[in-house]
């Protein structure tokens, strides 16, 4: 500095600079989701969730209705008896089931002689003959040099996750169930969004009479449970995939439309909606592009809920049997087969009822997340 | 004459009954004139200006008076024909500039939509440039880079420059400045008063400017509408009402504004009491109940309009010609000392 006293000119363009931090609203909204653990653990399951049911019936050979009647009732862990190198699955049917090395399951060999009295059966093997002692529970084999097997388990490499009482894989089950509950969940939620936004759009924003009376009518489907209203619904329709979408999205829009309502009414007061009016916006304009981006925080909030519970009506009419038609799975059918077979193999239960869980969970976490993340007043 | 507004009543209709906010406003707006409306919170000067652009709230209605814009009635026109008349030829700002923006619409997006939504088939680039331009006619920094921004990315004073570009846009005939400074700081608000007397000239514009302040009446206008529970009170030229106000509800007016000069020590002067109750306005002059000078008459029966001298009118018993002989009169007082 030769000379601090000098006089300066300060840069024109300096004076008005403007020193803020460039971060648009969706930005902001994502620092905040992606801190709040639970919303991004349910976003991460449910990304894996939809690989696992749009992506993985292309990693497994098996369908949703090819059956194998050898297969049926078989655990995802088999408590397998090994004897002479060989190792064995008693199944229900009292049938020996071949088990290879690493779990994978082969032919079942049908008894050739059954002693009722002595409580044993006789299987033929390859020439040789084994004895399974049913006298002593659980059954021992023992071959005929009177060696009885050792025990172990091994995981079911044929059915990962165990198969049906029809001899379906449930893995593979699962994941067309769950792809059909995610379509429905989507494609509801879709209508629902599109009907709900524009009933609510258009009602709020108009007003007075006609708002009136649109609201109105919400108020009278409303009345009646929705869940009865689809079911009623489904009566009528064919059972399918389309009918439930269709069922599913004539009803819940009213949430939806309640919602967006009130939203564009508190909205549209506001000054930079008179400030689109004064510019010669048309009403139709100001609805589209000045009140509905307002209003997505709550509808995409709305939105996400409403996609748990789509799913839980899904897989509750095929639970009762008026949804999905079989033999496509969805995952209230799969609840509503291992009914039967509860007792024996609850595992066949187990596995539906987790993924209903953990989607409907997942959904409803991000919901939450994204309802803290798109509300300005929880800005930290 | 560019506008003319004759008789203007509006009313807004509540739970308790019609709300009288206007009632019975006359006013002419000729080519380059700037005229600023005053009065208090309530007194029917922002209704009568959204009356212009039928930008009525659900609950009002015009019920009687014309608008002549050019000589065509405005409140005759079909919802189609005012929307295009509405940012083109009459264009608007609003006091709160926080608010009057959509916060997620870009700034260079929402100024382009005025030309989008009356010219079409414009192309976006010639649109672009157009926005670029007007962001720069209103002083805007670094105007390439701030055409995505966000409104909230800009200052309280900066916004009132973008809502300005917005209205100047399609090159109004009118600019109706609905207190376009009140929610701005001293010296933002000086910025754009001055931006905006700048652009009048430039662009021959007429303004009409809807304040509370008279200081800024004074900076801006060149005839000044003094309005009070829905009725014009005074009409004048800007220096003639500063010089010699005619109605006791002006020169309340005055007094009530500080002076640094002034004694520290001596209160400042406040119109004492509040406005009439709209629901059920006075039969007579509504200034009555708060008027120093107040007479019987003034009570019972609306004053004329009277012509005090050319150009300057007054809604006052005391100007009419019976009202000027008679006694204790502060405005006959004055005609003697002259």
């Amino acid at each position: 500095m030769e000379n601090k006293w000098q006089r300066v000119n300060v840069d024109q363009s300096l004076k008005e600079k403007i020193y803020t931090k460039n971060r648009s609203f969706a930005s902001d909204v994502w620092y905040r989701f992606r801190h709040k653990f639970s919303a991004l653990a349910g976003l991460v399951c449910i990304l894996l969730m939809s690989l696992f049911a749009f992506v993985g019936p292309y990693f497994t050979e098996h369908t949703y209705d090819r059956q194998n009647l050898e297969h049926v009732n078989l655990p995802p862990f088999l408590s397998v008896q090994e004897i002479g190198g060989e190792s064995y699955y008693v199944t229900r049917g009292m049938k020996l089931l071949h088990i290879s090395p690493s779990g994978e399951a082969l032919k079942s060999v049908a008894a050739s002689a059954d002693d009722a009295i002595g409580r044993r059966m006789a299987f033929e093997v390859d020439g040789e003959e084994l004895i399974l002692d049913y006298g002593q529970m659980p059954a021992v084999l023992v071959d005929s040099a009177g060696n009885t097997a050792t025990k172990k388990t091994v995981w079911n490499a044929t059915y990962r996750l165990g198969s049906d009482m029809l001899g379906r894989d449930i893995m593979a089950r699962l994941m067309y169930g769950s792809r059909i509950s995610l379509i429905v969940a989507l494609v509801a939620t879709v209508i629902n969004m599109t009907i709900g936004i524009f009933y609510g759009g258009i009602s709020g924003y108009i007003g007075g009479m006609i708002d009136m009376i649109m609201m109105r009518i919400v108020d009278i489907i409303s009345t009646i449970p929705l869940t009865l209203y689809v079911i009623l619904i489904m009566v009528f329709l064919e059972s399918g995939l389309f009918s439930i979408i269709v069922a599913l999205s004539s009803v819940y829009w009213v949430t939806m439309a309640r919602v967006v309502r009130g939203q564009v009414f508190s909205i549209k007061q506001q000054e930079f909606v008179y400030a689109a009016r004064t510019i010669g916006s048309s009403g139709w304009t100001i609805l589209t592009r000045h009140l509905l981006p307002n209003v997505m925080g709550p509808i995409l909030v709305t939105a996400t809920m409403l996609i748990p519970s789509a799913i839980f009506m899904e897989a509750f009419l095929s639970f009762i049997g008026i949804g999905i038609a079989p033999p496509m799975a969805s995952l209230g059918t799969m609840c509503n087969d291992s009914i039967q077979t509860l007792k024996a193999s609850p595992y066949q239960l187990f596995f539906p009822a987790l993924v209903i869980c953990i989607i409907m969970f997942s959904f409803n976490y991000v919901g939450d997340g994204l309802r803290d993340a798109l509300d300005p007043k929880l800005k930290k | 004459m560019l506008l003319e507004v004759k008789d203007l009543r509006s009313s807004f209709f509540t739970q308790s009954g019609e709300v009288q906010a206007v009632r019975g406003v006359t006013f002419e707006l000729k080519e380059g004139d700037a005229l600023g409306i005053v009065g208090e919170s309530g007194s029917g000067k922002s209704v009568s200006n959204l009356n212009i652009l039928q930008l009525n709230a659900d609950n009002s209605k015009v019920k009687d008076g014309e608008i002549l814009f050019e000589g065509s009635d405005l409140l005759k026109l079909t919802r189609k024909e005012i929307r295009r008349i509405r940012g083109k030829d009459i264009a608007m700002i609003f006091q709160d500039p926080m608010s009057s923006l959509n916060p997620l619409m870009t700034i260079g997006k929402q100024v382009g939509e005025v030309i989008r939504i009356h010219e079409k088939g414009v192309s976006a680039k010639e649109v672009r440039e157009r926005v670029i331009e007007l962001l720069n006619l209103v002083r805007i920094p670094e105007v390439e880079k701030r055409y995505d921004s966000y409104p909230h990315e800009f200052s309280g004073g900066m916004r009132q420059r973008v809502m300005i570009a917005m209205a100047l846009a399609l090159n109004p005939k009118i600019l109706i400045a609905d207190e376009p400074t009140t929610a701005l700081d001293v010296t933002v608000q000086d910025q754009i008063l001055r931006l905006l007397a700048d652009l009048q000239k430039k662009r021959r514009m007429s303004i009409i400017f809807v304040t509370h302040d008279l200081a800024v009446v004074a900076q801006l206008c060149n005839r000044v509408l003094v309005m009070y529970a829905g009725m014009v009170m005074e009409e004048a030229g800007i220096e003639e009402l500063f010089d010699c106000p005619a109605h006791p509800y002006t020169i309340g007016l005055f007094r009530s504004m500080p002076n640094p000069e002034q004694n520290k020590d001596e209160r400042l002067q406040s119109i004492g009491g509040s406005p009439p109750d709209m629901l059920q306005p006075p039969k007579g002059c509504p200034f009555a109940p708060r008027c120093p000078h107040v007479r019987q008459i003034c009570l019972e029966e609306v004053p004329p309009f009277v012509e005090v001298s050319e150009g300057h009118r007054s809604l006052c018993w005391l100007q009419t010609a019976e009202g000027l002989i008679q006694e204790d009169n502060p405005f006959a007082k004055e005609a003697a000392h002259e």
